[in-house]
């Protein structure tokens, strides 16, 4: 069954596809259903075709990506990047608007230069998170990365979804240094100081004469990243992982209170997560060993899995990085701010210095094993989430927390919650729906729920850290500060740089949101 | 319009890794390689699929290197279009070639 980009016939796209595989290689334009099935989102929350593609084409470098573009605007055909395409509880590889052609860029995956001395990285889009471990042990480097916590991502498409991971490197948007972008016209652009020619500090300082433009192509539509620069941390001597239990449900204000100075203090320099009960009796099981009840698994029944686990209602995780005796005065600060705010809470660390061997706790190691969580809620399992950005402020987390657990019990669904603090100051709450793919009634049910709390959390003047693709309108939406000004700004950047509108349609909300006001929805 | 699939070994070249069968991909790179570094993360002892496997199929059944049978065609339908929990895997990232040589060792491996 063929799929066609929008507006397009299937004369036409022919032609245009005749015309790709005379550009880049008729072994490169994937059409054939099979093919096209590989790029659709298996952990969809609802129809999965709701986001098919049209066809897929992998360029093998930029040279390839121009001569797409010169035919995709000729034609009008909708392309979605993706860089390794492993956007997983996001949308995977699929695009927002159905019909768009894939642009799979994992085909240009060398990593370019690892500076020692630097401590900096250039790459191309499709290298991952397994290639770029394996390429620094290769070297045998003294730089460690920052993934998230499954490896199959690309360190571009991670960093350019301001991915999270859990070293002091670990808010990924925050390391980039320098990209180089191909417009929608075909123009190649290097931001930052990648302007001046023949220069050795392209890598070495975010801000040029001029504005900083790295930040305008993240969870953007506005060009294709061709390369990108990144900051690498230098191996530690040493790390603390430290794991915090907190019994008492009614200390969550406290908790937040006690890490935010900590954090801003640099005490704690990693992201560290919290998690709430229903989050920590997941490991090792599926739901229905644990649960046959109606609805979300009770408070009651919480109580005693983690009882069963020795586990309380709260519990922290993150890695401090210092040498042994700068590890000493961190812990020893961390366990007095505890035991004078929250008396009850148990502290428990492990350590490493360098040339030990390394160990899970400490996340260096590439792995897949964290999407073992996806079948928790049924097979064929799904996972996304709604996941808000909020200050760490005891009043306002509890405030946020509290709209959510409320609203996901309301709904029929376990509030699965983690709390990300990313940065010093900022808390990203995740809140996982899981459902069985297949499930019609249930994935309705998520997306009911996801807008709800889309609903509330505009309500009290809060904003999205990313979005599943169902929810790019949704999510721009809540941007409505001076009659939606930054929205409208977007939209005005994009008419701009690419007036077909070719480059992701619909992406963040770019030009689908204003199409929309305009037909008065 | 596809490259053609290449199922005739060629030259053998000795990897770490090398196994007797002749599935190889058109790099050289042996079926068993390929299926440690692009399968192994969640099929080995412990890994994601093996666990929800072992939820479903028989007893020692779980660990695909270990499966009695498992026919290619099976495989290579499985790692396109994904099945279950496995998210598929695309041609531009594990080609053809690469792909038949996987389900090739996986077949015929014993
Ligand atoms: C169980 C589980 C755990 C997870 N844990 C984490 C975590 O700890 N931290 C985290 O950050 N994420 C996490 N994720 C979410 C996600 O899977 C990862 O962020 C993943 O790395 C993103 O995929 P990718 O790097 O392949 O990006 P891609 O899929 O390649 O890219 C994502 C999007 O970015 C845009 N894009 C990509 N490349 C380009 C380009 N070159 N030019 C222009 N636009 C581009 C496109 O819109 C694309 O759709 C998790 C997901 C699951 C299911
Ligand atoms: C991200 C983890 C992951 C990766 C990577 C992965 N798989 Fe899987 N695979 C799974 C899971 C999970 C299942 C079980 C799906 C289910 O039943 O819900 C599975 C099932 C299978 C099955 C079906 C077995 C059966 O009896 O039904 C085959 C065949 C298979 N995988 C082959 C492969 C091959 C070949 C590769 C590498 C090219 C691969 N997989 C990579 C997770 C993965």
């Amino acid at each position: 069954m063929s799929v066609l980009p929008p507006g397009l016939t299937q004369e036409t796209f022919d032609q245009a596809l005749a015309e790709f595989r005379a550009a880049i290689g008729p072994q490169w334009v994937f059409t054939s259903d099979a093919d096209r099935a590989s790029y659709l989102d298996p952990f969809d929350i609802g129809d999965q075709d709701d986001h098919a593609s049209s066809a897929a084409l992998a360029p093998s470098g930029v040279e390839d990506c121009r001569k797409i573009l010169e035919i995709a605007n000729r034609y009008r055909v909708p392309l979605w990047p993706i860089s390794m395409g492993k956007n997983l509880a996001y949308g995977t590889a699929a695009p927002e608007m159905r019909g768009s052609v894939i642009l799979d860029l994992k085909r240009m995956n060398r990593i370019l230069e690892i500076d020692e001395e630097m401590g900096t990285a250039v790459v191309e889009p499709g290298v991952s998170f397994f290639d770029f471990k394996a390429e620094l042990d290769r070297r045998q480097s003294g730089l460690w990365m920052s993934g998230p916590s499954h490896s199959w991502g690309s360190v571009i498409g991670n960093a350019l979804e301001h991915g999270v991971g859990y070293t002091p490197y670990g808010q990924h948007a925050e390391t980039i240094c320098g990209m180089e972008v191909m417009l929608a016209d075909g123009s190649l652009v290097r931001t930052g100081l990648g302007a001046v020619e023949g220069t050795r500090e392209w890598q070495a300082y975010r801000w040029p004469f001029g504005p900083g433009l790295d930040g305008m192509f993240t969870q953007s539509n506005f060009g294709i990243v061709t390369k990108m620069g990144l900051c690498l941390m230098p191996e530690p001597e040493g790390m603390a992982g430290v794991s915090i239990r907190i019994p008492d449900r009614g200390d969550f204000r406290a908790l937040i209170d006690t890490l935010r100075p900590l954090r801003m203090t640099d005490v704690i320099n990693a992201p560290y997560t919290i998690a709430n009960g229903w989050r920590q009796i997941t490991g090792g099981r599926v739901r229905s060993e644990v649960w046959d009840g109606p609805g979300a698994i009770s408070r009651e029944r919480m109580e005693e899995l983690l009882a069963e686990r020795g586990q309380g209602w709260w519990s922290v995780i993150f890695n401090l990085f210092d040498s042994p005796a700068g590890l000493d005065l961190r812990l020893e600060k961390i366990r007095q701010a505890f035991s004078q705010n929250i008396p009850g809470a148990t502290i428990e660390v492990r350590r490493w210095e360098q040339g030990q061997p390394k160990e899970s706790w400490m996340r260096q190691d590439v792995s897949l094993a964290p999407l073992g969580v996806v079948d928790w809620g049924g097979n064929p399992g799904g996972h996304s989430d709604f996941g808000p950005i909020v200050a760490p402020l005891g009043d306002r987390a509890e405030e946020v927390y509290a709209i959510i657990e409320r609203r996901f019990l309301e709904y029929g669904k376990d509030p699965w919650i983690g709390m990300f603090g990313i940065s010093s100051r900022a808390l990203i709450f995740v809140a996982d729906m899981f459902y069985t793919r297949t499930d019609a009634e249930e994935t309705e049910r998520c997306r009911r729920l996801f807008r709800q709390l889309c609903a509330d959390m505009t309500g009290i003047g809060i904003g999205l850290y990313r979005t599943h693709l169902r929810f790019m309108d949704d999510a721009v939406a809540m941007h409505g500060w001076g009659d939606h000004a930054l929205p409208k700004l977007n939209n005005r950047i994009k008419a701009a740089l690419d007036p077909n509108g070719i480059l992701a349609p619909g992406k963040q909300g770019i030009g689908s949101w204003n199409d929309k006001e305009e037909e008065g929805q | 319009m596809r490259a053609l699939v290449c199922t005739a070994p060629l030259l053998a070249i000795a990897g770490a890794l090398a196994v007797t069968q002749g599935a190889q991909a058109e790099d050289g790179r042996s079926g068993q390689e390929l299926f440690l570094e692009r399968c192994g993360a969640c099929h080995l002892e412990g890994g994601f699929g093996t666990r929800v496997l072992s939820r479903r199929v028989p007893e020692g059944q779980a660990e695909l290197e270990r499966r009695e049978v498992l026919p290619a065609s099976f495989t290579t339908t499985v790692v396109r279009r994904g099945i279950g929990s496995m998210p598929q895997i695309r041609p531009a990232e594990l080609s053809d070639a690469e792909l038949q040589a996987i389900a090739d060792y996986l077949e015929k491996r014993r």
